[in-house]
């Protein structure tokens, strides 16, 4: 039984430690509460919600603030352990989007053509300040691509003006050359590969010029995904290609990363050309897709992997899937993800209660 | 005020705990938190106003690419907006016919979280007219970023910072 006074002794030491934690957690929360009042509300840096734009801001963000020993550091330890961003894509891949920009991979542009000649600017400052940093050569290489796009806009041909046009046929020329002219470390970095691929797909190569860039670009990095996103570009039914040519090259990039990656590049690939009818025509194999995007929230938990898996069992109109999807949602959808309209997704969450999903009935109760 | 009286009450539960070692405790700590207090009512009493705060981390040169029309129409423009609460807008409107330049200016401020601005002049008339008014409920203005959410759209509208 025991010495009741040191046992009460002991539970009030207990007692005593916790209070004390107790009353330190509540002195940090009160001092968090004055330094809200006295500096303002304290917020991210950068709060979109799809991950790769959120990341390349805070290198364009570094860029511009001349932060060069950062962007160094960033790269090299990016280059050291293959580093993801929270939706899985790499790095480095973030980084040379946001230094060198990244409209022509869908990035939202926010910048003038006068804040573009500061960018083209500041890597070149980069560039001079750090001759030997390869990041910094293929970023400023890569430079009049983006440039060339933004001029050009990114809508259809006919959209484009005859000023855009020459604009871009220009930028693209001098990338190539800029490109070319790299020493042979900075040809076997991935950024050179993937700008690279972009030059050819422009410059309309031809297939088997087109396939060996790739391969050796596959072999070299094949988790720089960016690599096979050039690729399924090139061979949609809106450049060079036609859905059995997508889906034979798709066949080809999964096969490059299935040991690393399991199925999430067949869910990637298919993600950047998709249709709202390509389950129902075939042209995607759902279980497959699922499959890589069970793989890719497991692995990759960010919000904007779960909408988009969501928005694709919604098109799949597999309906326990939405439900088990819309519990991790949690009533907070990120609009951009829903064809930038919440009533897409309102529509799939509707439609996947009436389907009658018992997981979704306890959630909502 | 709400988070101080939790603290009081808890004060009151530590002295009925122990007698000897938590009065050393509550000393302390009703010490640091009446500094605290003292810290936050000064800061309160010549903190701005939120809407303050916003208008005076918004002065400054911002750039902003806008969708017009159909998706391939695009307005590039650097927003100037001074401390004086004037502003100055000078832009180009790209489309498949080419681009034309255009510049517009007026007065500002920030209202309950918004951003209001009307247009006193403008050159050619016919993108931005004078009179025109238009007030945006403002989401964050960061370092880098400063995020609307447009009235007639709902959608965001992100402008970036032109390096200082």
């Amino acid at each position: 039984m025991g010495d009741d006074r040191a046992h009460y002794g002991t539970r009030s030491a207990g007692m005593e430690v916790s209070e004390m934690r107790l009353s330190f957690a509540r002195h940090a929360a009160f001092a968090a509460v004055v330094s809200l009042f006295t500096v303002g509300l304290a917020l991210a840096q950068f709060d979109s919600p799809r991950p790769f734009q959120r990341a390349s801001d805070e290198y364009l963000a570094l860029l511009m603030k001349g932060s060069y020993d950062e962007l160094e550091r960033a790269a090299n330890n990016a280059r050291k352990s293959a580093a993801t961003i929270s939706d899985g894509q790499s790095v480095l891949a973030a980084l040379y989007g946001g230094t060198s920009g990244c409209v022509m991979s869908g990035c939202e542009n926010r910048l003038t053509d006068e804040l573009w000649k500061v960018r083209g600017q500041k890597l070149a400052e980069w560039r001079k300040r750090y001759p030997d940093s390869v990041t910094a050569k293929v970023a400023l290489a890569r430079f009049p691509l983006q440039y060339g796009w933004f001029a050009r806009g990114g809508g259809l041909s006919r959209t484009v003006s005859d000023e855009g046009r020459a604009l871009f046929r220009e930028r693209l020329r001098k990338a190539h050359a800029d490109l070319d002219g790299l020493d042979a470390a900075a040809k076997r970095d991935p950024g050179w590969f993937e700008a690279m691929l972009f030059v050819a797909q422009h410059e309309g190569w031809p297939k088997e010029r087109f396939d060996a860039l790739y391969e050796e670009a596959a072999r070299e990095h094949p988790l720089y995904l960016q690599i096979h996103f050039a690729g399924a570009t090139y061979y949609s039914p809106q450049w060079y290609g036609s859905w059995p040519e997508l889906r034979s090259f798709v066949e080809r990039a999964v096969g490059h990363t299935r040991e690393q990656l399991g199925e999430t590049l067949y869910a990637r690939l298919n993600w950047g050309p998709s249709t709202t009818q390509m389950f129902m025509e075939g042209q995607v194999d759902w279980p497959r897709m699922r499959s890589g995007f069970e793989r890719m929230i497991r692995d990759y938990p960010d919000p904007w992997n779960t909408n988009n898996y969501a928005k694709f069992a919604c098109q799949a109109q597999d309906w326990p899937m939405v439900s088990k999807l819309m519990v991790l949602i949690d009533g907070k959808p990120l609009a951009d993800a829903w064809f930038r309209d919440l009533q897409v997704y309102e529509s799939c969450r509707a439609q996947a209660q009436q389907a009658g999903s018992p997981i979704l009935r306890k959630f909502r109760q | 005020m709400a988070v101080y009286g939790n603290f009081a009450s808890q004060l009151i539960i530590d002295t009925s705990l122990e007698p000897t070692h938590p009065v050393t405790i509550v000393s302390l700590s009703g010490r640091i938190n009446a500094c605290l207090l003292a810290v936050a009512l000064a800061a309160c009493a010549v903190a701005p106003s939120r809407d303050d705060q916003l208008a005076k981390d918004l002065i400054g040169k911002w750039s902003e690419v806008r969708r017009v029309g159909c998706e391939c129409d695009r307005e590039e423009q650097s927003i100037e907006l001074k401390g004086d609460r004037t502003f100055q807008v000078v832009g180009v409107r790209r489309d498949a016919r080419g681009s034309k330049e255009y510049s517009f200016a007026g007065v500002w401020k920030v209202e309950d979280g918004h951003f209001w601005y009307k247009v006193t002049s403008a050159k050619p008339p016919e993108f931005h007219a004078p009179g025109e008014e238009r007030r945006d409920q403002i989401r964050t203005v960061t370092e880098w970023e400063w995020v609307t959410i447009e009235r007639t759209t709902g959608l965001e509208a992100r402008a970036w910072r032109f390096p200082k």
